[in-house]
C-alpha cells in the first residue's frame, strides 16, 4: 500500500510508544481482491511535529472555509468500503445524514447522536439505512436497521464525552466488506500521530465519501481534537491511523463535533477501554 | 446540556418549499454535532443547537444553495428561512 506521508520515525515518539492494551482485530472481507487496499493516495501515516496544514484564523467545521477534503474515487475499495453512509429517520419521520464504520460482522459504530437524540430524533432513531462504500452511482448495497445501542451516559445526559452508539444489522456485512480494527492508545502514542477521517457530508447529499487528514491536535481522556475538515453528515466517521509497518487501518476515535473558533479543533470521542468494552458487548 | 431546537424552512426563488435539501451548520464560536438534516416535503428541517451564533447552509442535488446566519439576537433565530438560488 502506498501512503501520502511515510512515517518520519520520530525517535522520541518511538521510545514513548506504548502498545495498545486492548484491540479488536478487523477483517479484510471477501469482496474481490482487486478492490482491496486502494488508498487513492489519500491515506496518511506516521507522526509529524508540525501539522500538515495550519489552522485557519477562524475556526469552522470546514476549518479554513475552503474545503480541503478530497473525494474518494473508489469507495468500494478497502478501507473506504468499511465507511458507511447513514440515512437516519427519527420518531416523527424527520431525516438526517450521518456516517458509520463497520466494526464487526453485524456491527456499525457511529456517533451517539446518530442513534439517540431527544431533540433531533425524538429519542431512539426509528430506522437507519446503512450503505457501506456508497457512491453517487447508487451501486452500494443498503441495509436497514431498527436495532440500536448507546451507553448510559449518552442516553441519560447526552454527555459529549460519551457520544458513541451502535447500529446492529441482521446481515453479516463484515464478512463481505470487512471491518475495521479498533484500539485504545496512550497519550504518548497518539501525540502528533497522523489521522485519517472519511465520511459522507450532507453538502454532497450523503452520497460522496470525502477524506481529509492531519495530525492529532490535542487529547483529553475521552476526546481527540484535530484540524481536519468535516461537515454536517460526517458525525460517526471513523478516525483511524496505521501502526509503524502496519497495513491495517485501526480506528482510534469516532468523529462527532465541528468546532467554532472558541474551540481547539473539530473533535471526536476517543476509543478508550470503555468504548472497547461497548464494542465487544455489541459483538458478543 | 443547554440546547435549543431550531425549526426552519428551505424555500426556492419563487418562495416554494424545497423538499430533500441538505441542511448543515457551522458554529461561530462553540461546537455543533456534525449531522445534516434533510428537509421534508414542506421544506422543513429541525436541528438541536447549543447557544451561540451559527451559519446554516442548505444545498440540493441540483446545485441550488443558500445560507442564513443566526446570532443570539436574530428574531428569526429559532425559525430561520433559507432561500435557495443557483
Amino acid at each position: 500500500m502506498t501512503s501520502k506521508i511515510v512515517s518520519n520515525h520520530d525517535p522520541v515518539a518511538e521510545m514513548q510508544r506504548v502498545q495498545r492494551k486492548v484491540a479488536i482485530v478487523g477483517e479484510k472481507g471477501t469482496l474481490p481482491s482487486h478492490n482491496h487496499q486502494q488508498d487513492d493516495g489519500l491515506i496518511v501515516r506516521g507522526v509529524l511535529s508540525e501539522p500538515l496544514v495550519q489552522r485557519a484564523g477562524f475556526g469552522q467545521t470546514l476549518l479554513s472555509m475552503k474545503d480541503r477534503r478530497a473525494e474518494v474515487s473508489n469507495p468500494l475499495a478497502s478501507p473506504w468500503r468499511m465507511v458507511c453512509a447513514l440515512e437516519i429517520t427519527g420518531v416523527d419521520g424527520s431525516c438526517y445524514v450521518g456516517t458509520g464504520w463497520i466494526a464487526g460482522p453485524r456491527l456499525v459504530m457511529t456517533a451517539g447522536h446518530c442513534v439517540y437524540s431527544k431533540d433531533s430524533l425524538g429519542g431512539w432513531a426509528q430506522s437507519i439505512a446503512v450503505s457501506p462504500g456508497r457512491g453517487s452511482d447508487s451501486s452500494a448495497p443498503v441495509y436497514v436497521s431498527t436495532s440500536f445501542k448507546a451507553c448510559d451516559h449518552w442516553i441519560s445526559r447526552e454527555d459529549e464525552n460519551h457520544d458513541y452508539g451502535a447500529i446492529i444489522l441482521d446481515d453479516d456485512i463484515g464478512d463481505k466488506h470487512g471491518f475495521f480494527s479498533s484500539s485504545s492508545y496512550s497519550d504518548a502514542y497518539l501525540t502528533n500521530r497522523l489521522l485519517n477521517i472519511s465520511g459522507y457530508p450532507g453538502s454532497r447529499a450523503g452520497e460522496i465519501q470525502m477524506h481529509h487528514e492531519n495530525r492529532v491536535n490535542s487529547l483529553s481522556p475521552t476526546r481527540i481534537y484535530y484540524d481536519i475538515d468535516t461537515e454536517g453528515g460526517q458525525s460517526g466517521s471513523p478516525i483511524w491511523l496505521y501502526e509503524e509497518q502496519g497495513l491495517d487501518p485501526i480506528v482510534v476515535g469516532i468523529h462527532a463535533y465541528g468546532a467554532g473558533k472558541a474551540h481547539i479543533g473539530n473533535s471526536g470521542v476517543r476509543i478508550t477501554e470503555e468504548v472497547m468494552g461497548f464494542i465487544r458487548g455489541c459483538t458478543s | 446540556m443547554n440546547r435549543n431546537i431550531v425549526q426552519g424552512r428551505v424555500l426556492d426563488e419563487a418562495g416554494k418549499p424545497v423538499a430533500g435539501a441538505y441542511v448543515t451548520v457551522q458554529a461561530d464560536e462553540g461546537q455543533v454535532q456534525d449531522i445534516a438534516s434533510i428537509t421534508t416535503s414542506e421544506g422543513r428541517f429541525r436541528l438541536s443547537l447549543p447557544r451561540g451564533g451559527f451559519s446554516v447552509f442548505a444545498t440540493t442535488k441540483t446545485g441550488m444553495h443558500g445560507m442564513v446566519h443566526l446570532s443570539e439576537f436574530n428574531v428569526e433565530r429559532f425559525s430561520p428561512i433559507i432561500h435557495l438560488h443557483c
